[in-house]
């Protein structure tokens, strides 16, 4: 059995505004196992993104406890979050999320540069060789402004990758993608798994679920027990690679 | 169309409305940068360059010519004759005229009132092209011997003494105790030339060349079309020269330096004061540049923030010009609004120094000194509003409309059309940055050099104390002798009367170059230049005060050999571990090059305020042996109940009752007026340099602050990828020092080249200049670390998933 690298035990989440409670998760239990593929769907409104913040640790949850290998993160310091974020979670947007300042190089190596353990890698080499991956390689030089959407989600997906992250986030990420973009992202990501990543992923997309190993269904901030129909269809991929683990969780203190 | 202009301005009210807060910020800083340098513009433009409020003022000139005497040092002086001399041949006048300062009595009744007078040309009023109230003007024959004397008077004398009578005309009054027949009122406000309130015919022979009379006169007139005054004032030099030399020989040791020609406004302007002035509209320049920049960046930041409204509008089809319009009337609304009520604050502050500076001077302020809301204060205001209107809401309106509007569009990563903006915030920040650190700098000095006058101990006690300067006729006092005796007599009368304690006579031989004994000099431009005074009576009332040796008296008279006293500050420089007295100096005075025995050192004053009393060095002669045609009489009253004019007038006239009338000047008042002129400039200096500052801070921090929110998402981006805080922290700070760090480089150095310019009337010491240039940078850069920290805490402690969905 794989090990567990993420386990929520009743996540729930509320926002306020202007004192009217809108829960926007209610008592969430969700064991998530290395190198497993799941989707989350539902319909707009119910909660997803609001999940999958929680689970990047860019939100925190107002009850219940989230462990991420093992370790209970619901209290690190603001600058341990940002380190987890860093190494452990690659995030790919449906509106992309490039900086508009910066070249699509310079995009890339954003993560490595926030990682002190990076700072005697060759940071460039390291972007291009991303970038050549996701088909990118020829417009390093360009501005996020100057590509195409589908591009523009090939050069953040490559950001996602550069530390080598073993969970990746994506929320509708093929959401602004014609169908042809949005095939070659979700190959992408099926090479991710096959090399041993985890991936969590929001989609309406049925052909995304058609894709991944387990589908997690949410309508009002709660996890549906029964599986909606089309029923899932078994994963048609390679078998996966032995999954990867938590690279530094025993750094984390 | 029209109806489409309503509707977008209606559009635009409305938008205001939502946002009160950013109209009123906007509409505030616009209104006070305006009004602070629409006030300094319109404060100097009247001091110097105002038209006359005269019918036509268009090439009115005054003349006159400077010589240089041993026996009064350098002053401004055209004899009468030299002045008709130069009138009858001069080429370069259509007109031209010449007038006689005269301060008079005029009597009339129990009524004695000092009236300050002209006596001129008829052709005065032709001159300055005005007709009378009542009666008739000065007529040529007027001047001629046998006539009856007659006089002009102005409106205000007419309604003080005459109660605006019209029965005025004809009636006998007494100037200087000559019964003269009134035959007109000037209109209200006519005081030409300058602040007289009397016209009397000049006397035929002043008009001659060929008289002897010397009295001090003036020339004006109007100058030919196509005439310069470069030209005209080259002529009036070689008339003058010419006229000059053929009398030299009744002038010995005195040289001709200048003829001087200019407009009545800038006749008597000093050049520390148009430097200073110049200095004015510097800074006032920089606030009203100031005031631009900020009012620039906020509209340009609210057409950035409707970039995205603008492009699903070209998107939707809306033609070029309407979204122009639409984004422009919000900007054209606020210019107005600002300037208007900029105009309405200045006017008020105009008349309020109107009325302040009448009061402070009395009649004495020139007639076209009038602040207020002119045709040309007003243009310069509506210039200003088209100006902004045109580059700081078209123009950007222009921009948004014609922006790639597909890019904005498409783009994702929300803020691309930013690039160009960012730009031009980090633009409009720098040059914030630099305007304000010029202003600063600029302010800072002027105010300290102001605040340096205001402070200034002239080592003089004025309390109590007035003073007169009496001028002798050459004729009647050709001889040294002669002159020392009446100054003798006159001081020793003020001395022995009741009704004052103290009273010296005053002679100022101005600075020459002293030799110091036993120091060898290559040249005379090695000596230092030392004040030279002379003196009759101790001055031990008012200062300078005995601080060691004897004082000069009557043991120094002609014949002796000649005694000196030093100020402390020369004794102090020059015999340092050693008494001075019993010491030589040398000092060519007169010419004769004297040898001086040091007797006596007295304490430190200093007659020009630009100079230190600590460091400004003074010698003392005997006025027995060296007085000179003009003297300043300084005398004490006893009690302040002393009627001064009656005493002196009395003692004066003992003497020699055929002197001029002269004025009486109460020291201490004037002491007190021109400080409290003083202290009121420097503090609207300080009011103006702080209400920048807080128009910079509020600039500064609401550009950085803005363009800090806007990357509110990219923050949020780069925390998702795992940035700390810290990391982002100083990327804001370091983004934010580029900008600090040029524009202080900037300001700083366009400042400092300035205040090179400046240097000889700006001179503080290094020090002062050090800490200025300290304080400047250290409170700038606290400023724009603020302005940086500030929004950047804020953008960092948003949780990453809520800046995320920021739009
Ligand atoms: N910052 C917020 N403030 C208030 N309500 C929020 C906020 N973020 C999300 N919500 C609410 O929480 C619910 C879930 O939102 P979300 O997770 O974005 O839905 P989705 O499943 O479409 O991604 C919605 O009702 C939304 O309005
Ligand atoms: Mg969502």
């Amino acid at each position: 059995m794989a090990k567990t690298l993420l386990d929520l035990n009743n996540i729930s989440k509320s926002f306020f505004t202007e004192d009217i409670e809108t829960k926007a998760l209610k008592n969430i239990d969700l064991v998530v196992s290395q190198g497993e593929y799941v989707s989350l769907t539902g319909p707009s409104g119910c909660g997803k993104s609001t999940l999958l913040s929680i689970l990047g640790l860019l939100d925190e949850a107002s009850a219940g406890v989230y462990k991420l290998c093992d370790i209970d993160v619901t209290n690190l310091s603001r600058d341990q979050r940002a380190a987890v974020r860093n190494r452990e979670i690659g995030f790919i947007f449906q509106s992309f999320n490039l900086i508009s300042d910066l070249t699509v190089e310079e995009n890339v190596m954003l993560p490595l540069t926030y990682n002190k353990a990076h700072q005697n890698i060759d940071m460039k080499n390291l972007a291009k060789e991303m970038l050549a991956k996701v088909n990118m390689g020829h417009r390093i030089k360009h501005y996020p402004a100057q590509l195409s959407g589908g591009q523009q989600q090939r050069v953040a997906i490559a950001r996602a990758l550069v530390n080598q992250p073993s969970l990746i986030l994506a929320d509708e990420p093929t959401g602004n993608l014609d169908s042809e973009n949005a095939t070659a992202v979700l190959e992408i990501l099926d090479q991710l798994h096959r090399d041993g990543t985890t991936i969590c992923m929001v989609t309406h997309d049925s052909r995304c679920v058609e894709r991944v190993n387990r589908a997690v269904y949410i309508l009002d901030g709660e996890i549906c027990p029964s599986p909606p129909s089309p029923p899932l269809l078994p994963n048609t991929g390679a078998a996966p690679k032995p999954a990867k683990a938590c690279k530094q969780a025993a750094t984390l203190d | 169309m029209m109806t489409h202009l309503i509707l977008d301005m209606a559009y635009s009210l409305r938008l205001l409305r939502k946002s009160p807060s950013f109209t009123a910020l906007c509409v505030l800083v616009l209104a006070g940068g305006l009004a602070v340098s629409l006030f300094t513009f319109a404060f100097l433009y009247t001091l110097t360059n105002k038209p006359l409020p005269l019918p036509d003022q268009s090439s009115l000139y005054r003349a006159s010519r400077d010589w240089y005497g041993e026996a009064f040092g350098e002053s401004r002086y055209l004899p009468a004759y030299e002045a008709a001399a130069i009138r009858q041949q001069a080429t370069v006048f259509k007109e031209h005229g010449i007038w006689q300062n005269k301060t008079v009595y005029l009597s009339q009744g129990e009524n004695n009132l000092v009236v300050s007078a002209v006596r001129s040309t008829a052709n005065i009023f032709d001159i300055s092209r005005s007709g009378p109230l009542l009666g008739r003007l000065l007529h040529p024959r007027d001047s001629q011997p046998d006539q009856t004397p007659v006089a002009v008077i102005s409106y205000a004398i007419w309604q003080s003494q005459f109660a605006g009578n019209d029965e005025v005309i004809g009636k006998q009054i007494y100037i200087n105790d000559v019964a003269t027949e009134i035959v007109g009122v000037m209109p209200k406000g006519y005081r030409f030339p300058i602040s007289h309130d009397l016209w009397l015919p000049i006397s035929q022979q002043l008009l001659h060349p060929l008289s002897t009379q010397r009295e001090k006169v003036e020339l004006f007139g109007r100058l030919k079309p196509g005439v310069s005054r470069e030209q005209a004032q080259q002529q009036v030099l070689s008339l003058a020269e010419q006229s000059f030399s053929q009398r030299a020989e009744t002038w010995p040791g005195v040289e001709l330096i200048r003829a001087k020609v200019d407009i009545f406004q800038r006749f008597d302007v000093s050049t520390e004061m148009k430097i200073f002035s110049y200095a004015m509209n510097m800074l006032a320049f920089f606030i009203l540049v100031l005031a631009a920049i900020n009012v620039g960046n906020l509209l340009f930041v609210r057409a950035i923030q409707r970039n995205r409204e603008s492009a699903i509008r070209i998107a939707l089809g809306a033609p070029q010009w309407r979204l122009i319009s639409q984004l422009m009337w919000e900007g054209v609304i606020i210019t107005v609004l600002g300037t208007s009520i900029a105009v309405f604050i200045s006017s008020v502050l105009l008349h309020a120094v109107n009325i302040y500076f009448r009061s402070l001077m009395n009649n004495e302020l020139a007639f076209w000194y009038i602040w207020e809301m002119d045709v040309t204060v007003f243009s310069a205001a509506l210039a200003f509003a088209v100006a902004t209107i045109v580059i700081a809401c078209f123009w950007p309106a222009f921009r948004a409309a014609r922006q790639d509007f597909n890019r904005v569009l498409r783009d994702g990563t929300r803020g691309a059309q930013s690039k160009h903006a960012g730009f031009m915030s980090r633009l409009l920040v720098t040059l914030q940055i630099s305007a304000i650190s010029i202003i600063m700098v600029l302010g800072a000095v002027i105010s300290t050099k102001v605040h340096n006058l205001t402070d200034m101990d002239l080592g003089y006690d004025v309390k109590g104390i007035s003073f007169s300067i009496v001028e002798l006729p050459e004729s009647a006092y050709p001889e040294n002798t002669d002159k020392s005796l009446f100054f003798e007599r006159l001081q020793r009368a003020l001395f022995n009367s009741q009704a004052f304690s103290g009273a010296t006579v005053r002679f100022n031989h101005s600075q020459l170059p002293v030799a110091v004994g036993g120091v060898e000099y290559q040249r005379d431009a090695d000596k230092p230049k030392v004040q030279v005074f002379s003196m009759i009576g101790s001055s031990e009332f008012m200062g300078p005060t005995l601080v060691a040796g004897r004082e000069l008296d009557s043991r120094d008279g002609s014949g002796r050999a000649p005694a000196v006293l030093v100020s402390s500050s020369m004794a102090k420089r020059y015999w340092p571990n050693d008494s001075p007295i019993d010491k030589q100096i040398e000092v060519s005075l007169q010419a004769k090059v004297l040898r001086l025995n040091i007797v006596g050192v007295v304490s430190n004053t200093t007659n020009n305020p630009f100079h230190k009393k600590e460091s400004y060095h003074e010698i003392y002669l005997s006025g027995l042996q060296f007085p000179m045609q003009r003297g300043t009489v300084f005398f004490e009253k006893t009690s302040a109940g002393v009627l001064v004019e009656d005493n002196f007038f009395r003692a004066i006239n003992a003497i020699d009752s055929k002197l001029d009338i002269l004025t009486i000047e109460d020291w201490e008042l004037e002491a007190d007026a021109i400080g409290k002129m003083t202290v009121t400039f420097r503090d609207t200096i300080v009011i103006c340099g702080v209400f920048s500052l807080i128009l910079a801070m509020s600039g500064i921090y609401g550009i950085t602050a803005f363009s800090v929110e806007k990357r509110s998402q990219e923050v949020g981006v780069r925390r998702a990828l795992g940035a700390t805080d810290r990391k982002i922290m100083g990327l804001f700070v370091r983004q934010g020092s580029r900008q600090l760090i040029i524009g202080l480089l900037c300001g700083c150095l366009i400042s400092g080249l300035m205040m090179f310019g400046l240097s000889s009337i700006m001179a503080i010491p290094s020090v002062v200049y050090l800490v200025i240039y300290a304080s400047v940078i250290v409170s700038l850069t606290l400023i724009v670390l603020a302005a940086v920290i500030i929004p950047a805490r804020r953008a960092v402690n948003l949780l990453p998933a809520v800046a995320l969905r920021y739009e």
